[in-house]
């Protein structure tokens, strides 16, 4: 499965000359910065800085690309934990217990174990995609909509167990949200509640909406608070803290490793990816859990969960990129450029004959990871001040920041309308008990959902039976079921042993 | 619960069931093919009954209280000042975003901002229009830059450089 010899090749191509280091610690703090800006997406990022890879070779481009990349992930977590805005649907599930924690002043804790879970799961998933890309491929290869579907499925099952104490309020905000998320034209051509404005033809955008839900109605929340931590003395930023929030991360492996193994397994699914392996990541751990209602009120082990699966969902799509030339997502697609520019396509030729840039590009992952880690420690610290400002100067800039990002990523008003109309919708919402994850992705995975379904029908010619002709579907199927009848079954079981 | 809140949570609830029924009806209007209804409809079916399910068990809540609370003042009862002072914020958040487009992304902010921190408590006339300057003035001029599309702007870049 590894070919010794390409590994001395790559290490030689790697090792030969610093050139391909220099743009490695660059790309991280582009990636960073882009990540913990609302609204600045990595793959912005990526295709801003795109024009600079013509001067580079293949090898030295892929790493600055994949240096963004791996910077970003990261970055997104830290608006989740500080300010409660999910920059990226791949950080959502950081802010359900990661800003609970930075409102109790745990946020340098909080931070910490975002970067250390980063690290982790982002190198373990380098080590899997360095063993495993050969077989990760052709297991790509056999996904069709029916287990696309299954997958998107599995990520909506999350919102019954957010549903906290009000199951049918849980349900219909879930089962609400999923059919704003197919608002718009759908793959026939046909056009549903769009009440003939034309923003609405390509869908409600779900990062503003998320935006909206959760950080503008949070905000209302906080204008009679003084500080994000009312206490002063949590309000400090603590380097030490930091510190030892990213040992702690360490401290729990199985949490991480599981949470790694999901976001590569689901990263490596073109289309899904990161926004789905963060949630059932974050699920699977809620449901382990000895203490699953201490989840969403700042648990450290659901901020983990989350971003040990986002950050080794890159690995997964590379996988995808490089073994078969599929981009995953915006980041990858810009990837796929670089592999234009250099003539160079992507899939089994290209792994078989230049084995050695593969391993190249895996290995300087390996390195960024480290660096991830060294520059995440320095900057945390100037990140985390945000707790110190006053509130009266934070709501109205996080406000103002929010309706900038959804300007910023739909290029149109339909981003800041739909922060406002979900700002005031999810404030309500949260007075009432209904779920605002649940809306959310309910309207991040609708679309996704309908898409797979629809192509699952086409195919099968609406035979059920279809199902039982795809073994990994199945699979996935039976992981659900699991997944959902494990704890009320375990609860049975004990019940009757007692 | 109070007889107040039980109304605007049956308010809530009705908003769910309108836009709901509304959003099937649409959708069948528009195409009542199979593969148009696949998921919505089995979707909207599950939002309705819930939605039922809500109101009934609300409905049963209020009769309940009614006959055991009467007159008596509730623990959820809404604070008045929080409730003006959350609506003034969506108010100004509403007008911030309906005017940006016309006056401009940098005055619209600087404006927001200023008339936020008012509502706030800030009475410092230099934070006032020092921040909300400042602030807005970076912001809009650093999404201007970064942004590939326009953004438009009463100052903005153009009359920057050409000031320069």
């Amino acid at each position: 499965m590894i070919d010794g010899l390409a590994v001395q090749q790559a290490l030689a191509l790697l090792l030969g000359s610093i050139s391909p280091w220099l743009v490695v610690i660059p790309g991280i703090m582009i990636g960073l910065m882009f990540g913990s800006i609302p609204g600045l997406q990595i793959s912005m990022a990526m295709a801003i800085f795109l024009p600079l890879t013509l001067h580079m070779d293949f090898v030295m481009s892929m790493l600055f690309l994949t240096a963004i990349f791996t910077g970003g992930s990261f970055g997104g977590g830290v608006t989740a934990i500080l300010m409660n805005i999910p920059g990226t649907s791949s950080a959502l599930a950081t802010a359900f217990d990661g800003y609970p924690m930075a409102r109790k002043g745990q946020h340098n804790e909080a931070l910490g174990m975002a970067l250390g879970s980063s690290t982790f799961g982002c190198g373990l998933g380098y080590i899997v995609l360095f063993l495993l890309i050969q077989p990760i491929s052709v297991l790509v290869l056999k996904l069709g909509p029916s287990e696309m579907f299954a997958v998107t499925v599995w990520g909506l099952t999350l919102i019954a167990s957010l549903r906290g104490d009000y199951m049918s309020k849980g349900v219909i905000s879930g089962v609400f949200g999923l059919l704003l998320g197919t608002v718009g034209y759908n793959e026939m051509g046909v056009a549903r509640g769009t009440m003939e404005i034309d923003l609405l033809l390509d869908g409600i955008p779900a990062v503003p909406a998320m935006m909206g839900m959760f950080a503008a109605s949070e905000l209302f929340n906080l204008l009679n608070a003084k500080y994000i931590v009312e206490d002063e003395e949590h309000r400090k930023v603590s380097r030490p803290k930091i510190f030892s929030g990213f040992k702690k991360s360490l401290k729990y492996p199985v949490v991480n490793t599981r949470g790694s193994m999901l976001g590569i397994l689901i990263g490596a699914v073109p289309g899904v990816g990161s926004s789905v392996a963060n949630l059932l990541s974050y699920m699977e751990t809620k449901r382990r859990d000895k203490d699953p209602e201490s989840f969403g009120k700042g648990n450290p082990k659901g901020v983990m969960a989350s971003e040990s699966a986002n950050s080794s969902s890159e690995a997964g799509s590379m996988a995808t990129l490089l073994a078969l030339g599929i981009p995953g997502g915006g980041a990858t697609a810009v990837m796929l450029a670089v592999f234009a520019m250099n003539n160079i396509t992507g899939g089994p030729t290209f792994i078989r004959e230049q084995t050695d840039v593969v391993y190249a590009i895996i290995f300087a992952n390996f390195a960024q990871v480290f660096l991830l880690a060294v520059i995440g420690l320095i900057t945390i610290p100037l990140l985390a001040a945000v707790v110190t400002v006053p509130v009266r100067m934070l709501v109205p800039s996080v406000m103002a920041l929010a309706i900038f990002g959804s300007y910023g990523l739909t290029g149109s008003m339909a981003g800041p309308y739909t922060v406002l109309v979900f700002a005031c919708l999810g404030y309500i919402m949260k007075k009432y008990n209904y779920s605002v994850p649940g809306l959310v992705i309910g309207i991040l995975l609708g679309k996704m959902a309908e898409s797979e379904l629809l192509h699952s029908f086409q195919i099968s010619g609406g035979q059920i039976s279809y199902i039982f002709s795809r073994p990994v579907t199945l699979v996935i199927v039976v992981l659900l079921m699991f997944s959902i009848g494990y704890q009320p079954i375990m609860k049975f079981v004990k019940g009757r042993i007692k | 619960m109070n007889k107040r809140i039980q109304f605007t949570e049956l308010s809530l609830v009705g908003f769910f069931l309108t836009l709901t029924c509304w959003y099937l009806s649409d959708s069948y209007q528009a195409s009542a093919s199979t593969e148009n209804l696949l998921l919505i409809l089995p979707a909207a079916t599950v939002v309705i009954l819930l939605c039922f399910w809500v109101v009934g068990r609300t409905l049963f809540d209020m009769y309940n209280t009614q006959n055991s609370k009467s007159g008596q003042h509730d623990a959820d009862e809404v604070i008045p000042e929080k409730q003006v002072s959350v609506v003034a914020a969506m108010a100004l958040l509403g007008g911030y975003v309906l005017v940006m487009d016309w006056i401009g992304f940098d005055v619209a902010t600087f404006l927001f901002i200023t008339s936020m921190m008012f509502l706030q408590g800030e009475r410092r006339i230099a934070w006032l229009g020092g921040y909300s300057f400042t602030f807005a003035f970076l912001v809009s001029l650093f999404f201007e830059y970064m942004i590939p599309y326009p953004m438009p702007m009463l100052i903005g870049k153009e009359m920057i450089e050409r000031l320069l």
